[in-house]
């Protein structure tokens, strides 16, 4: 498996906290890859600079090959490695099918071709009855839907997901997870951040966890969520 | 499966047709009325309304569609007045050219602005607008063997007849609207309102944002600075007065009050304020605090303005479903 990914002692520090601390860990092409770690441990960060939206400090992100450190998020996200909000980002103005079209024709879609893709989204994630509704008038969970099938306008390289399933109900859970699970076997590339275990075991069969701005535990997900280090990160030292 | 809906707070439409057409026959309908025996004076107060409406149109593509805070329309148009009066009163250029001119050299100003200002976040652009249009007001009023002061430039009428300027400044505000129903049914337009929505979101999902924002404001700053062009010819001076920033205030509220983000609004709105105006005069200075009032009602009362309340209601009583489905047909019919 050639490497899609590949992220070298990335640092970012605000004022006096590091936050992110010489994280390096290369992703496969088609690999779905866990992202774990108790709050603050700089998973988000790492996304933020994998995305384009926080310039790292120090460090190397390359995506096939190509330094993507500098770039603007938009290029970012134009080059293939696109971006889900742990807090919804949609276009709450515009109406579902708007804001896939946007999604679409900024990464290089027509009319038709991105019409095509949206309703072929909406139908797969089965929000389809909701084309025209505002995505003001969704759900949290129709919301989380949206904004992921806007990620999937265009098949990306890698999709960086950050919490997906918190705060859904049970049946869109399975639904995105479906969908995640279906795309990951005809190639699709994942960073899934979450703090589902059962999700994550089910759906990674990699985890890498991070702590304090570090690389913890990086390897297949079971053997990370046995090892002790990983264990006192999320229940801490005392814990029996 | 049925989509949930919230009939009570649906936005208007804002690349509607319905807006569009109805903003066309408000013009068609004003055209006939000098024929119809309306005074000069009354002829002069529908003219400068259609100015202001050019005015508050581009700063509406600029706060209403994009987000974007700017406080130099009046300074944009007061540039472009001076470029077209500076062209006809030292090199003697026929303000056929000279107008144009005045747009291309707005929108390139508004272009470097743009370029300088708009990759950072936060009130830059407004405190930056705010200050240029300042500048060019005190370099206008104090360059006096240039620009003569207060006491301003002459430039020559266009036409002979109040009638003419009538009718040219109706088809101005027509095209003027088109151009931007056209425009907003594009992707730009999407990406205008993306920009608008969630300018992180739209980034992170391929928008170039920088490069749209900076679009907006020298395609606003260049339709301001033509305004002004026109304007200069019409009332054949051209002084600093044009650039005052209680212009700029005058603009926004009547974008505010006729419905921001719509594109009927701000021709709405100038109409009602400027019209209305002439009738307050009665009141004397009073009337300087009647609007500032009626803004901070329409701001905490009806945000989205007149054009905005009306479709709202229109569209809750026609329908939730018809509305709707004509709203994206529209978008996607246009794009």
């Amino acid at each position: 498996m050639s490497d899609l990914i590949v992220v070298e002692d990335l640092t970012k520090r605000f004022g006096s906290l590091v936050a992110v601390d010489g994280v390096s860990f290369t992703i496969g092409e088609g690999e779905l890859v866990g992202f774990l770690g108790p709050n603050g441990s700089g998973k988000t960060t790492v996304l933020n600079m994998m995305s384009g939206l926080l310039r790292p400090d120090a460090g190397r992100i390359s995506l096939s090959g190509a330094n993507v450190g500098g770039m603007t998020a938009d290029r970012i996200a134009r080059a293939g490695m696109i971006r889900m909000f742990q807090l919804t980002r949609i276009y709450p103005e515009m109406t579902v099918i708007e804001n896939l079209l946007t999604a679409g024709f900024a990464l290089g879609l027509d009319k038709r071709q991105a019409t095509e893709r949206a309703d072929e989204l909406l139908a797969d994630l089965k929000i389809l009855a909701y084309r025209e509704a505002f995505a003001s008038d969704l759900s949290g969970g129709q919301q989380k839907l949206l904004e992921f099938a806007c990620c999937f306008m265009k098949a990306p390289k890698i999709a960086l997901l950050d919490e997906p399933f918190a705060a859904i109900h049970p049946t869109m859970r399975q639904t995105l997870a479906d969908y995640v699970r279906g795309t990951n076997a005809a190639g699709q590339a994942y960073i899934l951040v979450s703090h589902d275990m059962p999700i994550v075991i089910d759906l990674c069969p990699r985890a890498i966890c991070l702590a304090a701005g570090s690389v913890l535990a990086d390897g297949p997900t079971d053997e990370v969520l046995r090892e002790p280090a990983v264990i006192e990160a999320y229940l801490g030292p005392n814990h029996s | 499966m049925a989509a949930r809906v919230s009939s009570l707070r649906r936005p208007a439409a804002p690349t509607s047709r319905t807006q569009l057409a109805i903003a066309l026959l408000m013009l068609a309908a004003l055209a006939p009325l000098p024929t119809l025996g309306l005074e000069i004076y009354w002829q002069g107060v529908v003219i400068t309304s259609l100015y202001y409406a050019m005015l508050a149109t581009n700063w509406n593509l600029l706060a209403g569609y994009t987000g974007l805070f700017s406080l130099a329309p009046a300074g944009f148009a007061m540039l472009g007045a001076y470029v077209t009066a500076l062209l006809w009163t030292y090199a003697g250029v026929s303000p056929l050219i000279g107008i144009p001119s005045g747009a291309i050299v707005c929108a390139v100003v508004g272009l470097i602005i743009g370029i300088l200002t708009l990759r950072l976040s936060g009130p830059y652009l407004a405190l930056t607008t705010l200050a240029l249009a300042e500048i060019l007001r005190v370099i206008a009023l104090n360059s006096f063997d240039i620009t003569r002061g207060e006491i301003g430039l002459e430039v020559p009428a266009l036409f002979s007849h109040q009638s003419s300027y009538y009718y040219m400044f109706i088809v101005a505000v027509g095209c003027l609207l088109i151009g931007l129903h056209w425009l907003l049914g594009k992707p730009c337009g999407l990406y205008l309102r993306a920009i608008r929505n969630d300018e992180t979101g739209a980034r992170a999902r391929g928008v170039r944002t920088v490069f749209w924002k900076v679009f907006a404001f020298t395609i606003s700053s260049g339709f301001c600075g033509l305004a002004g062009a026109l304007f200069a010819h019409y009332v054949i001076i051209v002084s600093p007065s044009i650039g005052h920033l209680l212009v700029t205030g005058l603009v926004m509220s009547m974008v505010v009050l006729g419905g921001m983000g719509t594109l009927l609004g701000p021709l709405v709105g100038a109409l009602l304020v400027n019209v209305s105006s002439e009738y307050l005069r009665a009141a004397g200075d009073y009337q300087h605090i009647v609007f500032p009032i009626i803004v901070i009602v329409f701001a905490r009362f009806c945000r989205e303005g007149l054009v905005g309340r009306i479709a709202m209601m229109f569209n809750a009583r026609a329908g939730v479903n018809a509305a709707r489905g004509s709203r994206t047909t529209e978008v996607l019919a246009s794009s």
